[in-house]
């Protein structure tokens, strides 16, 4: 990433930190001894954090709506992988909650529509082309932008000229960013990402999300994110502060086995997990 | 299922059928539970109606937009101008097309 950038973003001392408990709870995942007890006195430590992951574990969205009725519960039914990915997606809505209006030409009503939706077809997908964790697809695509709302809020004026000039020259957003500022939204949220201490699985995603490459690790999860991103786009879910629409290449195509994929069962499928995911939409 | 203006939702209505703006995208989807802070929100994207869960009580005329398959393609095309030339994009755009216009027809 550009110096400049990097050093102004540095420089922001009010970026936000993720809550400690997550750092505390991929220690005791670590340890192969740790009891579902363990973890869940973590979790209730934070009480509105607990209250939150309860909500979702009960929603329609983790298929046990109405039946779990305590953090360790949760954990004996859903794994603590599963729950700690829960925590993750309730604390990243947490940090970015009650943030304000957003700027001309970028509604964050419509940026977290579309981040909602990322994740959901990042699942879906997931789901469709077998051996990733769909949970953790829904989150790399849900922060995929995570860059985004660092500029929207940390450097207004460099994002709104990118807006603008994305608009005028009907090109992607990622593409202005690049030409005027000579760094993108995805180094960014990489960068981000990284000083969360997030997993590689997440950085990735979020780092290489318009350009995957095989050369990067978790290429897969990457181009499934990349993909997710290019349907709720000609969806229209929401909108990420561009109207257009990136390329697929043919390498990701391959790499998901698209040709042996029903594309408008997918869309179906991309749908049915959208609506499910709407019990975020009320956190926003 | 119950059709009611946004200016009648209440805190905790939950919405049955997805509403969808102007273009055709997707608002909010089915399940939100709503809130008189959406409804205002909803007002301003120019939503008139929302189908809730609940016993019919209006009778109004339909408020869900429905898009015509010569917007649709119109608003695709557009969206897609600068990736065309490339034939999974190509593959991409159409089956978006038809699954949006089944679904709208639906």
């Amino acid at each position: 990433m550009p110096l400049q950038i990097l050093q102004t973003i540095e420089n922001i001392s009010s970026i936000p930190t993720l809550p400690t408990v997550i750092e505390r709870l991929t220690r005791l995942l670590q340890n192969p001894k740790t009891s579902a007890e363990e973890v869940g006195k973590a979790i209730t430590t934070d009480q509105a954090l607990a209250a939150k992951v309860l909500k979702l574990v009960n929603s329609a969205f983790y298929g046990f709506p109405g039946r779990i009725s305590t953090i360790t519960h949760a954990i004996v039914i859903l794994g603590f992988s599963t729950v700690k990915n829960i925590v993750l997606t309730a604390s990243i809505f947490d940090v970015f909650r009650n943030k304000g209006e957003g700027i001309t030409g970028f509604d964050l009503e419509d940026f977290w529509l579309h981040s909602i939706a990322c994740g959901a077809a990042s699942a879906a997908i997931a789901k469709q082309i077998g051996g990733l964790e769909k949970e953790e697809c829904f989150i790399a695509g849900l922060i995929h932008d995570l860059g985004k709302l660092i500029l929207c809020h940390y450097l207004p004026d460099e994002f709104l000229s990118a807006l603008q000039h994305s608009a005028e020259n009907r090109q992607l957003l990622y593409e202005s960013e690049k030409q005027l500022f000579d760094s993108t939204h995805a180094q960014i949220g990489g960068y981000i990402s990284e000083r969360w201490n997030l997993p590689l699985s997440l950085q990735n995603p979020v780092k290489y999300h318009h350009q995957p490459s095989p050369t990067h690790e978790h290429y897969l999860m990457t181009a499934v994110v990349h993909f997710a991103d290019i349907l709720v786009r000609a969806l229209d879910y929401g909108n990420g502060g561009d109207n257009q629409i990136p390329s697929l290449s043919e390498q990701v195509w391959k790499s998901l086995d698209m040709e042996k994929i029903d594309l408008d069962a997918l869309l179906g499928s991309i749908h049915a997990e959208i609506e499910k995911a709407s019990v975020f939409i009320q956190w926003t | 299922m119950k059709k009611i203006p946004v200016e009648k939702i209440e805190d905790n209505m939950v919405l049955d059928r997805e509403v969808c703006g102007t273009g055709g995208n997707t608002l909010l989807t089915k399940g939100t539970i709503l809130s008189r802070a959406l409804g205002r929100r909803l007002q301003n994207w120019g939503i008139a109606y929302v189908y809730v869960q609940g016993e019919e009580e209006f009778q109004q005329e339909e408020s869900v937009v429905t898009v015509s398959p010569e917007d649709l393609m119109r608003h695709l095309s557009e969206k897609f101008a600068n990736v065309m030339d490339n034939p999974y994009m190509q593959k991409i755009c159409n089956a978006v097309y038809h699954y949006r216009l089944n679904k709208s027809g639906k």
